[in-house]
This record gives structure tokens, C-alpha cells and sequence, in this order.
């Protein structure tokens, strides 16, 4: 019996902890680049979906984001924006003197 | 034992164990083309769960429309639009690129896409029944596309309505800022009609959205 209580006491003691982490929650990231751009783009280090006409939708956990492409298997960034909770942020990706430049809307 | 002996004493089970694996690899054999099919049949119960979800979330839209219209006091008002973002992120989410539909309509499509490759290269069939195939799978690549294609056009317009109730949000929130309240109720009315035209759209939409194999 006593070790039903314990054991109960536990759970409940578990479930109010994890109630108290704080929710940080997702916004959402619209990349838009030019049609001739191919190259991979990650948000920090999740791989963007492929553009479809040009554009692609991702869901982000909320904070400071990196939008960013690969080359020699490191990371460059392209620039840095806030992702914030259930709100939706564009960034338009396009080509500056031959470098990948961006734009962020939020 | 002689080694005649022990497999005089083993030949009936030297015979049973061929026949138990291909017993045993029947039922799995006889299940394929079900297995086939599964990953369509996957989205296409994924897409009319959302359409429920959808008709829902519309009918949220008009009361919180109707709602906002009627409102005078500013922070209700914020507290309403910061409800219906929520409702709309939350099924941005489930259409995004890298939401859950999104990724089964990939896999679905991708699948059935190497199903016309295989049944292209298949020598077991005759011309006609390969090309009863052929149609069958074309025609479910076909559907799923569309139903991607539809997702698409639902996924444009809930960022649309997300981009417009945010921007409507700070911009009250700035004008409170410099003390206009009135000017605040008016782009709060203003957002109503808004919300409705985008209801309008989604409840097409919606309506038009057809799942695979439906």
C-alpha cells in the first residue's frame, strides 16, 4: 500500500514537473529564393525543405535562426532572423554580386 | 549412426522445412499488394482527417470574426487575434513542408512513383493485365499529386491569414502605443471582414481538396 502511495506521489511529483517546463512553441519560416537557386538550405541545422515554385514552409522552434548552405561539409550563414511563436517570418534569398543575400520579413 | 541411417531418419524433415518456409512466406506474399497501396491509403486518411479539422477551424474563424466585430475593448480584442493565430499556426504546422501530412504525401507519392518504375521493367504480367497496372498506379500518382498540389494551396492561404492577423496585431499594438484607441477599434472592425474573406477562400478550398483513391 505504502509503496502505491510513494509510487503515486512519484508520477504525480513527475507530471508537475514536466508541467512546469516552460512551452517555447514553434513559428513558422517561409523561404523564398530565386528559380535558378538549387543549392540545400538549413534552418541552423534542419535541412529546408525542397522549393516548390521557388518557395518552401517550415515549421521552427522558436528563437534566433540561422538561415544557412553547406559547402566543404561546413555551414555558411546567409543571415540571422527571430523566429517567434505562431507567427510567420519570409526570407527571401537572392543573389548579390554572385553571393546569397537575404531578406527577412517579419 | 551411419550417415545412411541419419539421413533416412532425417529425410521427412529435410522435406518439412522447404515447405514450412514457403508456408510461412505465403501469407506475406499474399499481403504485398495490400503493403503496396498502405502509404497512399496513409495520406489519403491523413488529407480528410484535415478536412474535418479544416471545417472546424472555419467555423472557429467566423465566430472569432463575429466576434472581433463587435468588439471595443483593445486587449479583447488583441487576446481574440492571439487565439486565431494559434488556430491557424497549428494547422500551418500540419501542412508546412515539414509537417506531419506533408512528409506522408512525399512518402506516398515517391512510393507510388517507384511502383509505375517497377511495373514498367515487370516481365510476370501479360501486356494487358501490365497495363491495367500501369493505369491503376498512374491514375493513384495522379491523385496525389493533385492532393499535394491542394495542400499547396491551403498551406499559401493560412500563411496569408497568419501574416495578416500578426501585422494587424502590432499594428493596433503601435497605435496603442501612441494613445489611439478609436484608430485601434477601426483596424480591429477592418480585420473581421478580412478573416471572413479568408474563410471564404478556405471554405473553397477545402470543398475542392479530394484524397487519393477517394
Amino acid at each position: 500500500m505504502r509503496f502505491v502511495t510513494y509510487g503515486a506521489a512519484i508520477v504525480l511529483g513527475l507530471g508537475g514537473l514536466a508541467a512546469c517546463k516552460p512551452e517555447r512553441g514553434v513559428g513558422y519560416v517561409e523561404i523564398r529564393a530565386f528559380p535558378t537557386f538549387t543549392t540545400p538550405l538549413y534552418l541552423n541545422t534542419t535541412r529546408v525543405a525542397e522549393l516548390n515554385n521557388g518557395s518552401a514552409l517550415m515549421t521552427h522552434a522558436v528563437g534566433r535562426t540561422t538561415l544557412q548552405f553547406q559547402r566543404n561539409g561546413q555551414f555558411v550563414p546567409i543571415c540571422e532572423f527571430e523566429v517567434r511563436k505562431n507567427r510567420i517570418v519570409t526570407v527571401t534569398v537572392s543573389p548579390v554580386d554572385r553571393i546569397a543575400r537575404c531578406s527577412v520579413k517579419s | 549412426m551411419t550417415a545412411l541411417a541419419f539421413f533416412r531418419r532425417a529425410a521427412p524433415l529435410l522435406v518439412a522445412l522447404p515447405l514450412m518456409i514457403v508456408l510461412a512466406a505465403a501469407p506475406a506474399r499474399a499481403q504485398a499488394p495490400k503493403d503496396a497501396i498502405t502509404p497512399v491509403e496513409d495520406f489519403s486518411r491523413q488529407v480528410e482527417d484535415l478536412k474535418k479539422t479544416f471545417a472546424d477551424l472555419g467555423k472557429k474563424i467566423e465566430d472569432s470574426a463575429r466576434s472581433i466585430d463587435g468588439l471595443s475593448d483593445v486587449d479583447k480584442a488583441r487576446k481574440e487575434i492571439e487565439t486565431l493565430r494559434g488556430l491557424v499556426g497549428g494547422l500551418l504546422g500540419a501542412v508546412a513542408d515539414n509537417g506531419a501530412v506533408s512528409e506522408i504525401g512525399a512518402k506516398a507519392l515517391a512510393h507510388a512513383r517507384d511502383k509505375v518504375k517497377s511495373l514498367e521493367r515487370d516481365t510476370r504480367f501479360s501486356r494487358e493485365e501490365r497495363q491495367y497496372l500501369l493505369d491503376e498506379w498512374r491514375r493513384l500518382v495522379e491523385e496525389t499529386e493533385r492532393a499535394s498540389d491542394e495542400l499547396g494551396g491551403v498551406r499559401k492561404e493560412f500563411a496569408q491569414l497568419l501574416r495578416v492577423l500578426q501585422t494587424r496585431e502590432d499594428f493596433i499594438d503601435e497605435l496603442m502605443q501612441i494613445r489611439r484607441a478609436s484608430e485601434a477599434v477601426n483596424v480591429i472592425r477592418q480585420l473581421s471582414k478580412e478573416i471572413r474573406d479568408a474563410s471564404n477562400t478556405l471554405k473553397q478550398l477545402i470543398g475542392a481538396i479530394r484524397p487519393p483513391g477517394a
